[in-house]
């Protein structure tokens, strides 16, 4: 990789896009960025150190809390009015903005500094069109005179980052726009002003895996046509495949900083080889991810099913300008899943996968189709009559503080399982403290509030309350989607070792790959409510037949797996 | 010199205060210093109402029916605090006295549409298309008519009298709290815990009963407390209109009518027990606003 020219620090700016523009486009050194909070002022970014050279793409990565986003908005001079923030050098395109006031700001962004916002649906605006937007920059910057070439350029722009049909795009308003075309869109307002530095943010977090893929492709692209990107994002294989530098940040300190390549093959820092060791894969397979121990399950018993579904099929009805049509979310749907197997779902959104979760647990009714849970009927029979067996399938949500009761404490929220098959007073007690034990929380868990819990520990109550009446099957909906790394290794290694000890079933869906490869023992592929795939989920991800399986693993970014 | 000293000092006791209150019981006059003193009086106001509601004989020497035709049309000051009617009964007596009807009607009326408005508002949150559909129309109905309207029809079928007028108060009040109710429930029924406690296994009633209720009533006492002054408003035009307790009740609207033909000559017949009325009404609609701003604050929170 090549090193900072020091002497292009001092270079003043002279024309924009001269070729005497300085070549460290954003150069930071000793900056802090601290919160008032109720005892004092709180730290978000102690002494960051940074240098982004002109044409590279350099990458931040941390958790929840690690100060990459509020580093990110003070690049763009977006840190909110109770922030206070100081530096030794903060200069972008080789101008001091140390000083600047929001209307020295407000120049700047634009045209120095672009930034694409993390939401791609909240950061537009829903009564404008995307034209209008893109257009925003050029207009407010007076850089292209005139309606018709304001629209043109629009035009332009949004072609070049590859939205189709930019003539009928640029008229349409964001809720006519899928969640790609709508990033795509605001990296195209980002790069409307041709900025010296593109400050993305979490840019493809919400995305499916393929649209993931080709919105990094594009970012790729604009580093080749020599646009300079600062990238922010959790997630250390979304960054490995564009950014030549990588910053690892916690708590707000950065502590490791190299080529990308270094901190992905020779990281020095424990934190990082942490991070990097939490990541599952098809390597991490049988192992805990939290230590890369051994973690041993029995095999499933093959004759022993738990439960069967043949042949499902859901439609709904959607009602549009051409009346009402039928939206198939699920189409002949057959699935089986043993006594201590576990069984993966993959697919985008969409698939259908949310659609088979609802069916097997019992929330929606297929419009054809059957499903036996244990050999008993489980749909097409009435509530009465299956209210028994509910016990049996327990689901754990993606979102659990959702899934709470709001004025439930944990103890109330975990017993309430409980209650449904008639264990109550001591021994209803004795049971929630040994669950809440199981999951790794303890008893005194209990009379806490979820919302004082963290996402990890809301996760593990949710858990808790799942395994509560002995369940023969446990629906994992996206378990760990809404977790930082490191927190979904242990729920996935506290799940592996849950599954270890009761023996008990699970369908797990997810639109993570990894994931899936790493805790399940068969794979569904779904796209379009069908399955295209089943099988071994090494033959399937390893050997896979179907070229939508292809397409999903060709789009997933990998880290390779550390030795 | 002093005041501006003392000023910038309030305000942080005052929200240190509230810091308190907050996280565990402070004591009483700690929290009530952090009350707006609009909120303080209209409470103040309220809690006197309820008094002279139990105690009118502690408030009031003579009854409201003594008529005394050697008295008639004292002004205030002269012949009792607030003068006396033509009849030369007290107006005090008779205005203290009158708060019973005022606060047993509305009472009444707002309790009985809070518990119709809630059960209809269930029935058509948690019911098929069709049940939700019917009930939200005819509430709509219902909600079209004027109460004094309502209350017409019903005392030309009925006859007037004060449970009359409880039921047509509390008709008129119905739509209010049934549209909440309907709202919250539809939200509240959709939610990922009342689905997640569907995979336990409880039977449809309990599940109801634990996790959609509650929920769905947690306005309706903020509407209650606005309504019961509409319903305090409402009752005495009816009586006004003679819809409602038969003279010689002291029933505030009856007495304004009452007095109305002697204002020319002693205002103080009618004046006094619209003061009430306003008074009331006034603090009610403070206490329950604020209550409302409160809850809606916790809500954004």
């Amino acid at each position: 990789m090549s090193t900072a020219t020091p002497a292009a620090l001092t270079e003043p700016r002279t024309e924009p896009g001269a070729d005497a523009a300085p070549a460290v486009v954003a150069s930071v050194r000793g900056l802090r960025i601290a919160f008032p909070g109720p005892d004092g002022p709180v730290t978000a970014v102690h002494g960051l150190d940074l240098d982004v050279e002109r044409g590279t793409c350099v990458a931040i990565v941390g958790e929840s809390g690690s100060g990459k986003t509020v580093t990110a908005r003070a690049l763009a001079g977006l840190l909110p009015r109770t922030a206070t923030w100081s530096a030794d050098t903060f200069e972008l395109a080789g101008r001091d903005v140390r000083g600047a006031d929001e209307h020295a700001w407000r120049r700047l962004r634009g045209r120095t500094v672009g930034f694409v916002l993390q939401d791609a649906l909240v950061s537009l605006d829903p009564l404008r069109t995307l034209g209008a937007e893109v257009g925003e920059t050029l207009r407010t910057h007076r850089l292209v005179k005139g309606r018709r070439a304001v629209v043109e350029r629009v035009h332009t722009l949004l072609g070049s980052v590859g939205i189709p049909e930019p003539e009928l795009r640029a008229r349409q308003h964001p809720h006519q726009l899928s969640g790609g075309l709508r990033q795509r869109g605001l990296i195209a307002a980002g790069l409307a002003g041709d900025p010296d530095l593109l400050v993305a943010d979490e840019p493809t977090t919400a995305l499916d895996v393929t649209v993931q893929a080709q919105i990094l492709d594009l970012l790729a692209l604009e580093k080749q046509r020599g646009a300079t990107i600062l990238l922010i994002s959790h997630d250390l294989a979304v960054v490995a495949r564009i950014a030549d530098r990588v910053l690892v940040m916690r708590g707000g300190e950065v502590v490791e900083q190299s080529a990308t390549d270094d901190v992905l093959r020779r990281p020095q820092h424990p934190y990082t080889r942490e991070l990097l060791r939490a990541v599952p894969s098809a390597a991490s397979k049988g192992l805990r991810l939290v230590d890369r121990a051994p973690l041993v399950r029995p095999e499933p018993e093959r004759t022993s099913v738990v439960l069967a579904a043949e042949h499902l099929r859901k439609a709904y009805r959607v009602h549009g300008r051409g009346g009402a049509t039928e939206l198939v979310a699920a189409d002949d749907v057959s699935l089986e899943i043993a006594r201590g197997e576990t069984l993966g779902i993959v697919g985008e959104s969409g698939s259908g996968k949310t659609t088979v979760a609802r069916i097997v647990l019992g929330l929606v009714e297929p419009d054809s189709g059957t499903v036996t849970l244990g050999g008993e009927p489980w749909t097409g029979v009435p509530e009465a009559r299956r209210r028994h067996l509910r016990r049996d399938v327990q689901l754990i949500a993606q979102d659990p503080l959702g899934s709470f009761d709001p004025r439930y404490t944990v103890g109330r929220i975990v017993a309430e399982s409980l209650d449904a098959v008639g264990i109550r007073g001591e021994e209803r007690r004795r049971r929630v403290a040994e669950v809440l034990d199981q999951v790794r929380l303890g008893a005194s868990f209990a009379d806490r509030h979820p919302r004082t819990l963290s996402g990890g520990q809301r996760q593990r109550v949710s858990i808790a309350r799942a395994l509560a009446p002995h369940p023969r099957l446990l629906v994992a909906d996206e378990p760990v989607s809404a977790l930082d790394v490191s927190v979904q290794a242990g729920i996935l290694d506290l799940l592996g070792e849950l599954q270890a000890e009761t023996g008990t079933s699970v369908l797990f869906i997810s639109h993570d790959l990894g994931v899936v490869h790493h805790v399940a023992d068969r794979v569904l592929v779904m796209t379009g409510g069908r399955v295209v795939e089943q099988g071994d989920v090494d033959d399937v991800f390893h050997r896979p037949q179907h070229e939508y399986t292809r397409t999903l693993l060709g789009a997933l970014p990998a880290v390779s797996p550390l030795g | 010199m002093t005041a501006t000293i003392a000023t910038p000092a309030a305000p942080a006791s005052s929200s240190t205060d509230g810091r308190r209150g907050a996280g565990r019981p402070a004591g009483l006059a700690a929290r009530l210093r952090t009350l707006p003193w609009g909120v303080l009086v209209a409470s103040a106001l309220l809690v006197l109402l309820l008094l002279v509601v139990a105690f009118p004989g502690l408030f009031a020497s003579r009854g409201p029916l003594d008529a005394d035709p050697l008295r008639v049309f004292l002004p205030p000051g002269h012949g009792g605090l607030l003068g006396t009617d033509q009849l030369g009964r007290d107006v005090w007596s008779r205005v203290v006295y009158g708060a019973r009807y005022s606060v047993l009607i509305a009472v009444s009326a707002t309790a009985l549409g809070v518990l119709a408005g809630v059960l209809l508002g269930l029935l058509a949150g948690l019911g098929g298309r069709v049940t939700d559909e019917v009930t939200a129309r005819g509430l709509d109905v219902v909600a079209a008519f004027p109460a004094i309207l309502l209350a017409i029809v019903l005392v030309t079928i009925v006859g007037p009298g004060i449970p009359t007028v409880i039921v047509a108060l509390a008709i008129a009040s119905v739509p209010r709290y049934a549209r909440i109710v309907r709202a919250e429930t539809h939200v509240v029924r959709r939610s990922a815990y009342v689905e997640q406690s569907v995979t336990f296994g409880l039977r449809r009633t309990t599940l109801v009963a634990r996790h959609v209720l509650p929920h769905a009533v947690v306005s309706v006492p903020i509407l209650a407390t606005i309504g019961l002054g509409t319903s305090i408003l409402a009752a005495s035009s009816l009586s006004f209109i003679g819809l409602g307790p038969k003279p010689p009740s002291p029933e505030w609207g009856a007495m304004l009518a009452d007095g109305r033909n002697y204002l020319q000559n002693a205002w103080w017949i009618s004046v006094f027990p619209g003061v009430a009325i306003v008074l009331v009404v006034l603090s009610v609609s403070v206490v329950g606003r604020w209550l409302q701003r409160r809850f809606e604050h916790r809500e954004h929170a």
